[in-house]
Parts: C-alpha cells; sequence; structure tokens
C-alpha cells in the first residue's frame, strides 16, 4: 500500500454562505510534495464530502487538458461512494508539470470549484466545493551554469538510434508451426492412406477405392470390371473379418452400423458380383452397378470407415 | 435384386439400435464425424501460421536492412505505411539532415499506428532538429528566427513528454531550450499552449549579445 501523505486539509468548512453546511469536507492528498522534475506526473487525490442527496454536476469538473503554460492536466477520474450518512466523491487527478526550474521551487496548483445539485420538489439546490490551490516542489535537471561548450549542440542529448527489430521469435513460429503442420499432415496420410500409409492395417475400403479409382481410369473399364468387383470384394471380406456372400450382408451392417446407409447400394454391388461371376458377363454386372457407381460407393464406404 | 428388397427392413432396426447407440455416446460420436475434417484442417491452419511468421520475420529482415541503411546515411524513402522502427529510423535520418517540414506526416503515421513510444522518440528528434537549426541562426546572429524555432523545439519535447512522461533525454533537452527562451511564470495566463513566439525575451537571455540599441 501506497503511503500517502496527507499534503493538505481544508477541515470541512468553507465557512461563508448556506454552503458551509451541505460541504463537509475536502481533503487533497499527494504522495509527495516535493521532488519533481520537468515532465513528471504529479497525482493527487482528493476527497469531497457532502450531504446526502447532492449529487455531482459533471460538467463542473476541470477538463483534461492544459492549465497553464507549465501545467496540464493528463487525466481525471471520478468515483462516487456513500460514506457514513454523507455522499463521497474521490477525485483522482494527474497533472504533468513542465517547469524548467533553475532552483528547487515551489509551484501551486490552481484550485477549483465542483458543483453539487440537490433536486427536490421545491427545485434544485446547488452548491460548490472549493478546492483549495495546493503546491509542490520542482528540482532542476541541471546545475544553473553548465560548463563552458563551444559548440552550444553539445549542451543537447543525442537523437538516439532505433535498434534492429529481432526477427527470432517469428522464425522460431514459422519453423514451429511448419513442423507441427508436417506432423499434421502425415496424421492426415495416415487418416487417408496416402503415401507412405498405403498398406496400413484397418482401411481395407480405403485400398480398395483408391484400386477400383485406377482400374476405372483405364481406357476400357469393363475389361477390369471383375477385378473392380473383386477389390471391393476383399475389401468387405477384410472388414467383416471372414467371406462375406449377398446372404451374409445383414449381419455385416449389423455389426458395423457406421456402413448401413450404404446398405441397398451393398445390395446392388452383390447382385452386379453374382450376375458378373456366376451369371452371363460383366455386361449383365454392368447394368446393375456401373463402374462410376461403384467407383463412388467405394469412395463413401472408404470415408464411413474414417469416422469408424 | 430380392435382397435389395428385403435389406430396408431388415436394417431397419438396427439403424434404430444404432441410433440410440448413437445418442448414448454423443460426444464421441460428434468426435468420430468431425475427425476426418479437423484432420484435414490442421495441416492447412499450420501451414498458413507457418507463412504468416516466415512473412513476418521476413519484413523485419528487410526492415533491419534499410533501418541500418538510413543510420549510415542513405536517403531511403520510406513510405507512410511503414512499420514503426522504420518509420522512426526516418524520421531521426531527416532530424539528422534538418528536413523538419518532411518528418510531421511520419510522426502522423506514428500516432496512427499507436506507436506511443516511438511516436515520442520520433519529436524528440524532430524538437533536437528544431533546436539545432535554432543555434544555427544564434550563432550567424539571426536571433528574428531563431525564437520560433526554440518555441516550436519546446512545443515538441513537450509533446514527447506527454506520449512517455519518463523521457529522460526529452527532459534534458526541454531544459536546455527553455533556458534559450525563458518563461516567466504567468499564473493568470490560461491558455497554457498557445506558446506565442516572443523573440524578444530572447536577448534577455542570451548572455553577451548587444542590447540592439545604437
Amino acid at each position: 500500500m501506497r503511503i500517502r501523505f496527507l499534503a493538505l486539509l481544508l477541515a470541512g468548512l468553507v465557512l461563508s454562505g448556506p454552503a458551509g453546511a451541505q460541504v463537509r469536507s475536502v481533503e487533497v492528498r499527494t504522495p509527495r510534495p516535493f521532488g519533481y522534475f520537468l515532465g513528471d506526473l504529479v497525482q493527487a487525490e482528493i476527497d469531497l464530502v457532502v450531504e446526502p442527496g447532492f449529487r455531482l454536476q459533471a460538467a463542473s469538473l476541470p477538463k483534461p487538458g492544459a492549465l497553464t503554460y507549465w501545467l496540464d492536466l493528463r487525466d481525471l477520474d471520478a468515483t462516487a461512494s456513500v460514506h457514513g450518512d454523507a455522499q463521497r466523491l474521490r477525485l483522482g487527478l494527474t497533472y504533468q508539470t513542465f517547469y524548467a526550474a533553475l532552483d528547487a521551487r515551489a509551484l501551486e496548483i490552481p484550485g477549483f470549484s465542483v458543483t453539487f445539485v440537490s433536486e427536490s420538489d421545491h427545485g434544485a439546490t446547488t452548491v460548490k466545493a472549493e478546492v483549495p490551490a495546493w503546491s509542490f516542489n520542482v528540482s532542476p535537471l541541471r546545475e544553473v551554469q553548465p560548463p563552458r561548450r563551444d559548440d552550444p549542440r553539445d549542451y543537447m542529448r543525442p537523437d538516439g538510434q532505433v535498434g534492429p527489430g529481432d526477427p527470432r521469435p517469428l522464425l522460431l513460429g514459422a519453423a514451429g508451426s511448419a513442423s507441427l503442420a508436417l506432423l499434421a499432415l502425415a496424421g492426415l496420410a495416415r487418416d487417408r492412406t496416402w503415401w507412405p500409409f498405403r498398406a496400413r492395417r484397418g482401411r481395407p475400403f480405403g485400398r480398395a477405392a483408391r484400386r477400383i479409382r485406377v482400374l476405372e481410369r483405364r481406357p476400357d473399364p469393363v475389361l477390369h470390371y471383375r477385378d473392380a468387383l473383386l477389390a471391393l470384394h476383399h475389401a468387405l471380406d477384410t472388414a467383416g473379418e471372414r467371406r462375406l456372400l449377398a446372404d451374409d450382408l445383414g449381419d455385416f451392417l449389423t455389426t458395423h452400423p457406421v456402413y448401413a446407409d450404404e446398405g441397398p447400394d451393398l445390395a446392388r454391388f452383390f447382385e452386379a458380383s453374382r450376375r458378373t461371376f456366376f451369371g452371363p458377363g460383366p455386361e449383365a454386372g454392368l447394368g446393375v452397378l456401373g463402374p462410376a457407381d461403384l467407383a463412388a460407393l467405394a469412395r463413401r464406404l472408404a470415408r464411413a470407415e474414417r469416422t469408424a | 435384386m430380392t435382397t435389395a428388397m428385403h435389406l430396408p427392413e431388415r436394417a431397419a432396426p438396427h439403424q434404430h439400435a444404432d441410433r440410440l447407440r448413437t445418442r448414448r455416446t454423443g460426444l464421441s460420436g460428434v468426435w468420430r464425424r468431425t475427425r476426418p475434417c479437423l484432420l484435414a484442417l490442421l495441416p492447412v491452419l499450420l501451414l498458413i501460421a507457418a507463412l504468416g511468421c516466415a512473412y513476418g520475420a521476413w519484413r523485419i529482415a528487410r526492415d533491419n536492412a534499410t533501418i541500418r541503411a538510413l543510420a549510415a546515411g542513405q536517403d531511403l524513402a520510406v513510405p507512410v505505411g511503414a512499420a514503426p522502427p522504420l518509420l522512426l529510423a526516418r524520421v531521426q535520418h531527416l532530424a539528422r539532415r534538418g528536413a523538419v517540414e518532411a518528418i510531421e506526416p511520419l510522426i502522423a503515421a506514428l500516432d496512427g499506428q499507436g506507436a506511443r513510444d516511438r511516436a515520442a522518440r520520433a519529436r524528440f528528434a524532430l524538437a533536437n532538429a528544431h533546436l539545432r537549426q535554432a543555434f544555427d541562426h544564434l550563432e550567424r546572429g539571426d536571433l528574428d528566427p531563431a525564437g520560433p524555432r526554440i518555441t516550436l523545439a519546446r512545443q515538441e519535447y513537450r509533446r514527447a513528454l506527454q506520449g512517455r512522461p519518463d523521457f529522460w533525454d526529452a527532459k534534458f533537452n526541454l531544459d536546455v531550450a527553455s533556458r534559450l527562451l525563458r518563461d516567466f511564470p504567468e499564473f493568470e495566463r490560461k491558455s497554457g499552449n498557445a506558446l506565442a513566439a516572443e523573440p524578444k525575451k530572447i536577448w534577455t537571455d542570451i548572455p553577451g549579445q548587444p542590447r540592439g540599441e545604437p
């Protein structure tokens, strides 16, 4: 907790007029009233205690900005609170002094008045609380008579130089993100059975889909239709962990619910397979499930397999 | 085809059971469905981040080269939208050459980018340039243009200190400039910012100057 000097205490009473009873006390506190150089910030805290029912008229507060040629009011914040049976207003003021002192001397920060209003049925009553002027001591930065120099520019502090920026954190970030991206890419490749994870276990439909796509792109897909059907059969056998025939499809879909949506198309696949291998030949199978449909089915099965 | 006709009926209870199961494990179901998408998105996002970082590092390295060249005295143009360190380096370069008119827009750009500290340092460099020009005038004996220059320098030092109250070099040089053009405390004066040029005051403050009377 900051130790605050009680710099000034105006014990309460603005003696003249009826306002005296309504403004109970005005108190100015500063962290220290001495030891300021030009450019320093001067803090002050002012407590105003007024009778209950009075409200601050915000327009009566001093405005931040230049007060005199050597003094700025930089910041002002007002907080109202209830203090016993009275209203307390606390003003936090931040001044900045620009007084270029030759010797240590006291400067006075001008006082101001704050207006409070109380509105009742009979009309509004206003009361002015006078914040007194208070003073603080400034100190010089340099001796009165600096050592003599031939060039007056030598008295000045130099302009300064910009240091170079440091790109290393960003480079580190780039390297880190790039390695993580590679890692994530490896994860993606593994998920999709891309190279070098083509032979990974547990993705039979992914391999079948790739094989069928290769076969479908060949000039005469009818010639390779048997191979394509066999590839999907093989994938189904691997996924079902036994040899699957058309009658086993229902059980397979029960034990592997992720493929349930493809049930009708799988049935068409088995029908096409039956006609191709045990019936008239590939042409009859093509009528039930074309090469493009077969490739699409394999792709959908591979996608369903990835969500398993 | 008969199998195909049978299938929907056979599959229906299984789908129902499946739905029950997914409801029970809702969160893991969502995770299973979104995992392929996330796996595809992650490398793309990380690659964008890596490229962004690399671009930022490249920009810093390029700016550093320009800053070094400016410090070495090369007159390189810097766009108003450049990074704050580069703008400040340009301001300091112009201040060393005394080109005060070209500095103002760069300081405005620094203010616009919210670079308070660098804007204060830029104002300090500008004020130093003004003050050096005032010294030039004084050395030649041109007292009339020197006064306004000192006033401008003091204004800029003051603004630099407003932006950065603990700027000790600015405090020191403001003290130097203030002793050249002494303010007499006029507490009644209300308009603090209006530091009107009062060249006559200079006469009283420069030791050894002739009073200007025959």
